[in-house]
C-alpha cells in the first residue's frame, strides 16, 4: 500500500500526516497554515492504466485512421475515421480522433468540454454607454453597437444562461443615439438654412 | 448535446492575486448542475469555465485565516478615529450617530459574514483555489450541498483507514 501524496495546496509543502483521516485538521509544516480536510473516496482511487491498442492479426480487418498496424475499435463521433483505443478520445460516451477533439473545443462545438465564450452582450453595452463620456464617438460607436447586436444576436451567450435583455438594452441606447445625431444634424441644417435665408 | 442548467451557489469574488491587479483580476463564481461544479471566471468580456466533476473531486481544504479580524481592526481605526474628530469638532449627538451608522455598517457586515477562509478543491489533476468561498459559513453552506451529491457518485469514506478500505472496494 502507498500513502497518497498530499500536500499543502498554499505552498505545496508535503504534508506530516499521509494518509489523511477524515475529520482531522492537519497544519503544514513550511507556512503553519492550518486545514479543515473533507476527503472523498477518489483521492485513494489509483489511475487506470492507459490503453494498449490491440495490433492488426487478421488480413481484411479494419485499421485506425492514423496506426496502419492497430485494429480499429469505432469510428470517430464526428468525422467518422475508424480509430484504435489509443486514438479514441471518449466524451460523455462520444467518441473522438484527437484532430476533431481539439477542433471541437476551439470552435465550441462540444459544450460539455467548452471552456471559454465571448459575452459579446457585454460588449455591445459597453460599446454603447461607455463612449457617453465623450458624445462625439457616439457618431462611430452606435453604428458599431447595432453591428455587434445584429452580427451576435444568435451567438450562445454564458454557459449559465442568460436572457438577451443586454442586447436590447445596448440596441435600444445605440437607437437613440443614433436618433439624437439625426435630430443634432437635422437642427444645424434648419439653423444653417435660416441663416443663408437671411 | 443541451447544455445543462445550472444553479448559483456564489456571487463572484475577485481573484485576487496583488492589491494592484485587483482592478483588472478576473472574478470567479461558482455554481452547480447534476454531475458537476462549475466555476467561472468573468474577466473583461470573456468567460472561462472550469469543471470540477463530481466522480473526480478528492478533497476540499478550508483554510481559516485573518481576514475577518484584519477588516475589523481597520474599520473599528476608522470609525474611532471619525468619531473621535467629529467629538473634538463640536459635531451635535445625531451627526455623531450618523456617522457611527454609516461607517459601522460596514463593521457589522464583516462580522455577520462570520470568519474568513481560503477554500481549495484537489482533484487528481490539479489543486484549484475557489476564491468566491471567502467565508467559513458561506464555505460550510455551499460543501453542506455538494457532499451529498459526491457521496452519491463515490460512496461513503470508511471512518477508520480509509486508504486501505477504498482499496480493498475496488479490489
Amino acid at each position: 500500500m502507498s500513502a497518497v501524496a498530499f500536500s499543502c495546496p498554499r505552498c505545496f509543502a508535503a504534508l506530516k500526516s499521509t494518509p489523511p483521516i477524515p475529520g482531522e485538521r492537519p497544519q503544514c509544516p513550511r507556512c503553519l497554515s492550518v486545514f479543515e480536510l473533507e476527503i472523498f473516496p477518489a483521492l485513494f482511487r489509483h489511475r487506470e492504466k492507459a490503453a494498449e491498442a490491440e495490433r492488426v492479426l487478421l488480413e481484411g480487418e479494419s485499421t485506425c485512421f492514423y496506426h496502419l498496424d492497430r485494429k480499429a475499435i469505432l469510428p470517430c463521433h464526428s468525422c467518422g475515421r475508424f480509430l484504435c483505443s489509443l486514438c479514441d478520445c471518449e466524451v460523455h460516451s462520444e467518441h473522438f480522433c484527437p484532430s476533431c477533439l481539439e477542433t471541437g473545443v476551439k470552435k465550441g462545438r462540444i459544450k460539455s468540454i467548452e471552456n471559454r465564450r465571448v459575452r459579446h452582450d457585454t460588449i455591445a453595452l459597453t460599446l454603447a454607454i461607455a463612449p457617453m463620456l465623450f458624445f462625439y464617438l457616439t457618431l462611430v460607436t452606435a453604428p458599431a453597437t447595432l453591428f455587434v447586436v445584429v452580427r451576435h444576436w444568435k451567438t450562445p451567450l454564458s454557459i449559465v444562461g442568460s436572457t438577451r435583455l443586454t442586447f436590447v438594452v445596448a440596441a435600444l441606447v445605440a437607437l437613440l443615439q443614433i436618433v439624437g445625431w439625426i435630430v443634432i444634424v437635422f437642427l444645424v441644417i434648419v439653423f444653417l438654412s435660416g441663416r443663408a435665408n437671411l | 448535446m443541451a447544455e445543462p442548467t445550472y444553479k448559483r451557489l456564489t456571487w463572484s469574488r475577485t481573484r485576487r492575486k496583488s492589491a494592484i491587479t485587483a482592478l483588472r483580476a478576473p472574478r470567479q463564481s461558482l455554481w452547480l448542475t447534476h454531475d458537476h461544479l462549475l466555476s467561472i471566471d468573468s474577466a473583461s468580456f470573456a468567460e472561462e469555465y472550469k469543471r470540477f466533476y463530481f466522480r473526480d473531486i478528492q478533497a476540499f481544504f478550508i483554510c481559516p485565516n485573518s481576514r475577518m479580524a484584519i477588516w475589523n481592526g481597520i474599520l473599528s481605526a476608522v470609525l474611532i478615529m471619525h468619531l473621535l474628530v467629529f467629538g473634538w469638532m463640536g459635531a451635535s449627538f445625531t451627526v455623531l450617530a450618523i456617522v457611527a451608522a454609516v461607517l459601522g455598517i460596514p463593521l457589522i457586515i464583516n462580522n455577520i459574514f462570520g470568519p474568513a477562509c481560503r477554500v481549495y478543491v484537489r482533484t487528481s489533476v490539479q489543486v484549484e483555489e475557489l476564491p468566491s468561498l471567502s467565508r467559513i459559513k458561506r464555505a460550510q453552506r455551499v460543501l453542506d450541498k455538494v457532499r451529498p451529491l459526491v457521496i452519491a457518485v463515490q460512496g461513503t469514506l470508511p471512518a477508520e483507514n480509509p486508504q486501505e478500505a477504498t482499496e480493498e472496494q475496488m479490489q
